[in-house]
């Protein structure tokens, strides 16, 4: 595989520009992630500690082990929501390395509203449960939650994928022989009560652990009866006479020691044996990612040069390179892992909706996992594009997309609107794992876009009243909606709402990838029912 | 070599690196060996390499050793007709030695009587001041009688208290004030009566500073030849802990003096096997008496090594009844060696003894490097014997380079699984007094400030602490069980 | 889980930060570069920020066992889930400075102790040492009887100081 050759140059007053734009949102967001994670009011944490519990990222640490990753999901979940008194929406989830085995992490952060469960936090546990499921990985559950936030409770207890769907899902990872370990920190109340009891394993705190469908207030409301914590569900009485938990711990890292030794115990899966090769780092730096990425939505810039600095030794086999120029599309390795990656560079037209279409098709027939970088303003419009079928083309590439059998993986770099999201697999297309960039955008379309249809349908609509639009006011409608559209259209909102798994440093996407990557092998490739079509 | 039999079998009545040692001995000699050991003992090496090996009981390991009953039936048992008690144990017990003979059996060493006479401190002092030889002063009474305490306080302090029947720096306390003599002769009789069985002490002046220079002897009941001296003043709670030959503080005048006056003492004795006479040698050149050891010592090796002799043989060829073959014109000293007793100790924290296993050994060796032990991997190091774990000997054409030897020698000596106090040893050795000669018994005591263990340098401590971990059992596994990418991805989080 | 060893009675953290051909450690919060290469069960070259070394280790339990530069090292692998079980030795709980035997106690359960008085005899390598007490107080529990052997750092006696737990 040649390397790429970046015409990069890092003295030109545009790379220059764009470093210094993108040092300061870097900084912006790392504050904000910051902030999500450990910035908690006093009382919180005095709370939690003067109960003898360990914060919950010490508990995560003392899990881990030493020298492994760990890749954090949606760190900015709820950010932008419940004004902003559930960072994290209250719950840690990622994927970690206990014991050399890949698991997923479900870990309550007491620290928030006691870990109470918000309808965000709901969607988080869930979304880390589907990850568990798509990718056949192991579960360990950090149970210490309040309960459901009351008053949202109607936003996350009734539909298919709220509540419910939390322990629909253990019950399915179970079913596949996926382990599941809870360790009990604190309280398991009501619907939390089954994540420990559907648990394969679990481990239970003296004195701060606790399982039970109703705590002491509410049995004492339904039947008088009066009883302690510690009675009605505490460890001892879990791990003696009930036989509801497994193991008593007498302290938390009693608890730790103890859930390490169980997933010991668990059996080494045997991975799907990609093609792999000696790992590699970048060529280019990394770090040259802030100069390419622009200050501007509608500045573009050669997805090679993002290729060039995630993959290793830069090397990339592009795949039809004069052909369908607008999608850039080829093999690489990252950590050493064979992928197959599709960038966009410009919007979507019939050859290079064909090209991907094939590529992917190519991808499917070789084993090889794909890799979506996402910088799309979506298909060409316009009669000359419909005549040659642009809809039907695009029809094409969703129609494989959809249907590929490995696993899909997508970065959301700069833009991704409309159709091209879906082309591109988006959200609702099933990538294993779907990280955004800080300034990337995710909408129907851009937000002058479709400020500018909103004007035109409000002016319309105006003229069909009769009344003659006032410019002012019409300034002011677009300028507002403009605002509110890019809100909505921004990472931080689509990642306070978990349309994504997190956003990252452009500069650790290689990382992430990676990680995603080698955890989706303890999923089989299902394998491939058509030939390639030469589209 | 030669055709006639020394000895039909030999039973080794002891353990450990002297048995090792002893047994190397008889199979130069081509003389069948029997090894006698406890449960706690069954894999060491003389176990493994003597002609037979028969186990021994006892209500502890150190019971067994000293069961006479015991030893004497297997004697009959085997067929065994001399047994070699080495030191410690059964070596200087007459009884032993009166029913092995009248069992037919040679003890391989001096006779019941002389045993008796040297062994007990009382009377030893007693025969060597009536032979003109001289002795350190002592109040002349039973500890019992009445006016004991008043007259041992006038003689003045320092004083030391010793067990009538002890010996090898066993049951010795040093008093410094009349306030602690009541209680030091209590605890001293106590462990009088439980290791000696005999509550009998005695009290003499301390010389502080004296030291502690000891003559080898060998006789054959007729002749009596000396193989010069040994000093063995580096000792801490009056055990040697670094031996040497010759001493440096001697000229060629005083070694004669000292020496002949222990072939003497010997031979007014009749003695016969090898023995040692040790003396107190003063800072103005004055020595006295101390004791008699009636067996092989120890610290033997550096007077084979600096004289060419092998003791052991000496002693097996006595007893068989072949007379003395070394003659005093034949005793020419040649070069320097220096012993360091290595010991399961935490020598930098007050010489607490230490317990723990082999997990690992790798001996020393080199030209004129002698190391003695009994160690296997897989042995435990338990309270139930000596600290002393083995000895390492160099010899060399001079002092400073046995010295240097002996400090290589020691840093390449890997023995993991227990503490012990080579660190220590190196200290004393690369002390400047030690270096100069300048030594007494005092040395341990005097100089403890300078004998502190060395700080570990920044870089040290780094390499201590990574090799720690990356050699952990359990971090290997962990490491092990990572897969590729993780571990190169390493610690990091998004 | 962070891997903590006990050097010296200090308390080390040694991280592992990344693994490749190289290894990078973090000991005590300082960057380390080094590389292990075994060449037996026992041995091994050991390179240190480019210092290299020969190195031989072993390990009983939690115990290591290592030499290197000509000296030898004891270090605790420290169980950092350490059950934290019997609390801290109060000022009343007399451990055995050594491995040795139990002689005989010349005090009883329950009696009055005074400090500096003589509570008991042990032995341990042919060396007698009387255990004085370093408080005034109650005898409340005597760890061995007469002839039984015990461990470094096992509990002897414990005295009991009046108006504490």
């Amino acid at each position: 595989m040649r390397r790429i050759q970046s015409k990069l140059n890092t003295n030109s007053q545009e790379y220059k520009q764009f470093k210094a734009y993108n040092t300061q949102v870097m900084e912006e967001f790392r504050q904000k992630q910051f902030d999500a994670r450990y910035t908690r009011a006093q009382r919180d944490l005095d709370r939690v500690l003067g109960q003898g519990k360990m914060l919950p990222r010490d508990r995560i640490k003392m899990l881990l082990d030493p020298g492994t990753p760990f890749l954090e999901f949606s760190t900015l979940a709820a950010a932008e929501a419940y004004d902003g008194i559930a960072p994290l929406s209250g719950v840690i989830t990622g994927i970690g390395i206990v014991g050399g085995r890949e698991v997923v992490i479900n870990c309550s952060d007491p620290t928030v509203k006691g870990g109470a469960w918000f309808p965000l936090t709901v969607k988080k546990m869930v979304r880390a449960l589907d990850i568990a499921i798509e990718n056949r990985l192991d579960v360990i559950h950090m149970c210490d939650a309040a309960g459901g936030y009351l008053p949202l409770q109607f936003d996350l207890f009734g539909d298919k994928h709220m509540a419910g769907r939390i322990f629909r899902n253990q019950v399915q990872l179970s079913k596949m022989g996926c382990k599941q370990l809870s360790l009990v920190f604190g309280h398991c109340t009501a619907g939390g009560a089954y994540t420990p009891a559907l648990s394969d394993y679990s481990v239970i705190v003296e004195g701060t652990g606790a399982v039970f469908l109703g705590g002491p207030p509410l049995v004492k409301a339904a039947t008088g009866e009066v009883v302690s914590v510690d009675d009605l569900g505490g460890a001892t009485m879990h791990t003696t006479v009930s036989g509801t938990c497994d193991y008593h711990a007498h302290n938390e890292s009693d608890a730790i020691a103890k859930g390490r030794e169980v997933v010991s115990q668990w059996e080494r899966k045997v991975k799907f044996d990609l093609q792999r090769e000696t790992p590699e780092d970048p060529y280019y730096d990394p770090s040259e990612l802030y100069g390419i990425i622009p200050d501007d939505i509608k500045k573009g810039f050669d997805i090679r040069e993002v290729i060039a600095r995630m993959v290793d030794g830069s090397r990339f086999a592009e795949y039809q390179p004069d052909y369908g120029q607008t999608i850039v599309c080829g093999y690489a390795n990252i950590h050493g892992y064979k992928v197959g990656i599709l960038g966009n560079n410009g919007v979507l037209l019939n050859e290079s909706t064909l090209k991907a279409t094939h590529f992917m098709s190519l991808c499917n027939q070789n084993n090889v996992p794909l890799v979506f970088l996402q910088n799309i303003t979506g298909f060409m419009v316009g009669q000359e594009y419909e005549r040659r079928g642009i809809t039907k083309d695009g029809a094409k590439m969703l129609m494989v997309q959809g249907g590929v059998d490995v696993p899909k993986f997508t970065v959301m770099t700069n833009g991704s609107f409309g159709a091209g999201n879906y082309g591109m697999c988006g959200r609702s297309w099933d990538p294993r794992t779907l990280f955004a960039w800080p300034k990337s955008q995710t909408a129907v379309m851009g937000a002058e876009q479709a400020c500018k249809t909103l004007a035109i349908i409000k002016i319309n609509q105006l003229k069909r009243e009769g009344i003659e639009p006032d410019p002012a006011l019409l300034a002011q409608i677009e300028a507002d909606t403009l605002k509110s559209f890019e809100h909505q259209t921004s990472a931080y909102y689509t990642s306070s709402e978990i349309w994504d798994d997190g956003i990252i440093d452009p500069v650790d996407t290689r990382n992430a990838l990676g990680i995603s990557i080698a955890a989706s092998l303890n999923a089989p490739f299902e394998g491939t029912n058509y030939g390639v079509m030469r589209y | 070599m030669t055709t006639e039999t020394l000895f039909n079998k030999v039973l080794i009545a002891n353990r450990g690196e002297i048995a090792l040692r002893v047994l190397r001995c008889l199979q130069q000699l081509g003389i069948p060996s029997v090894a006698i050991y406890h449960d706690s003992d069954k894999n060491s090496p003389v176990v493994r390499q003597a002609d037979e090996a028969i186990e021994i009981f006892g209500d502890s390991p150190s019971a067994a050793h000293l069961d006479v009953a015991q030893i004497i039936d297997i004697c009959k048992r085997l067929g065994v007709d001399g047994v070699h008690p080495c030191y410690g144990f059964l070596s200087e017990n007459a009884g032993f030695s009166r029913e092995l003979a009248n069992n037919g059996i040679t003890f391989i060493g001096p006779s019941a009587e002389v045993i008796e006479l040297m062994g007990d401190k009382i009377t030893s002092r007693e025969f060597v001041e009536e032979h003109g030889f001289p002795v350190p002063p002592s109040v002349d009474m039973d500890a019992d009688a009445p006016g004991f305490i008043d007259a041992v306080a006038a003689m003045g302090f320092p004083l030391v208290v010793k067990a009538s029947a002890g010996g090898g720096g066993k049951g010795m306390s040093i008093v410094n004030s009349k306030d602690e003599l009541e209680s030091t002769l209590r605890v001293a009789a106590s462990e009088a009566e439980k290791y000696f069985g005999d509550k009998r002490v005695y009290v003499e002046r301390y010389f502080e500073n004296a030291r502690h220079i000891e003559v080898q002897v060998v006789g054959d009941g007729t002749n009596v030849v000396h193989i010069g001296e040994r000093e063995c003043s580096i000792q801490r709670r009056f055990q040697k802990i670094i031996e040497e030959a010759p001493s440096p503080a001697l000229d060629a005048a005083k070694r004669k003096e000292v020496c002949e006056a222990a072939a003497g003492i010997a031979k007014a004795a009749s003695y016969v096997s090898a023995g040692t006479v040790e003396f107190l040698y003063t800072s103005n050149g004055e020595f006295f008496f101390l004791e008699m050891n009636t067996r092989i010592q120890v610290e033997h090796p550096v007077t084979e090594m600096v004289y060419n002799v092998d003791l052991v043989a000496e002693q097996v060829k006595i007893a068989a009844g072949k007379p003395l073959s070394i003659k005093q014109k034949d005793v020419v000293m040649n070069g320097h060696a220096v012993e360091c007793r290595l010991c399961a100790e935490d020598a930098f924290n007050d010489f607490m003894p230490e317990t723990g296993k082999v997990l690992f050994l790798k001996e020393p060796s080199g030209e004129g490097v002698r190391f003695d032990s009994g160690l296997y991997q897989g042995q435990a190091i338990t309270t139930a014997f000596d600290p002393m774990l083995a000895k390492l000997i160099v010899h060399a054409p001079t002092r400073q380079q046995a010295i240097d030897g002996c400090i290589e020698k020691l840093k390449e000596l890997v023995l993991l699984g227990v503490n012990t106090n080579s660190e220590y040893l190196i200290k004393v050795l690369e002390h400047a007094k030690f270096i100069e000669g300048d030594i007494d018994t005092g040395f341990v005591g005097t100089y403890a400030t300078d004998l502190k263990k060395d700080e570990l340098s920044a870089e040290q401590q780094r390499a201590v602490l990574s090799a720690a971990m990356l050699s952990d059992r359990s971090m290997r596994l962990i490491m092990e069980n990572t897969p590729d990418i993780y571990a190169s991805i390493g610690r990091w989080s998004n | 889980m962070t891997p903590t060893y006990v050097l010296n009675e200090n308390t080390h953290a040694v991280e592992l930060v990344r693994r490749s051909d190289d290894i990078t450690l973090e000991i005590d919060g300082h960057l380390v570069d080094a590389r292990i290469h075994w060449l037996d069960r026992y041995q091994c070259e050991l390179t240190i920020n480019g210092k290299s070394r020969e190195v031989y280790a072993a390990q009983d339990d939690n115990k290591l066992f290592l030499h290197l530069d000509g000296k030898t090292f004891q270090l605790d692998a420290l169980d950092e889930f350490g059950a934290g079980d019997e609390g801290g030795a109060g000022g009343g709980r007399i451990k055995a400075p050594m491995p040795g035997v139990m002689i005989e106690s010349y005090v009883s359960e329950g009696q009055q102790v005074n400090d500096g008085d003589a509570l008991m005899l042990i032995e341990s390598m042919k060396l007698q040492t009387e255990i004085k007490a370093p408080i005034s107080g109650t005898v409340k529990s005597i760890g061995f009887a007469a002839g039984a052997s015990f461990d470094k750092g096992v509990t002897l006696i414990d005295i009991e100081v009046p108006g504490s737990e």
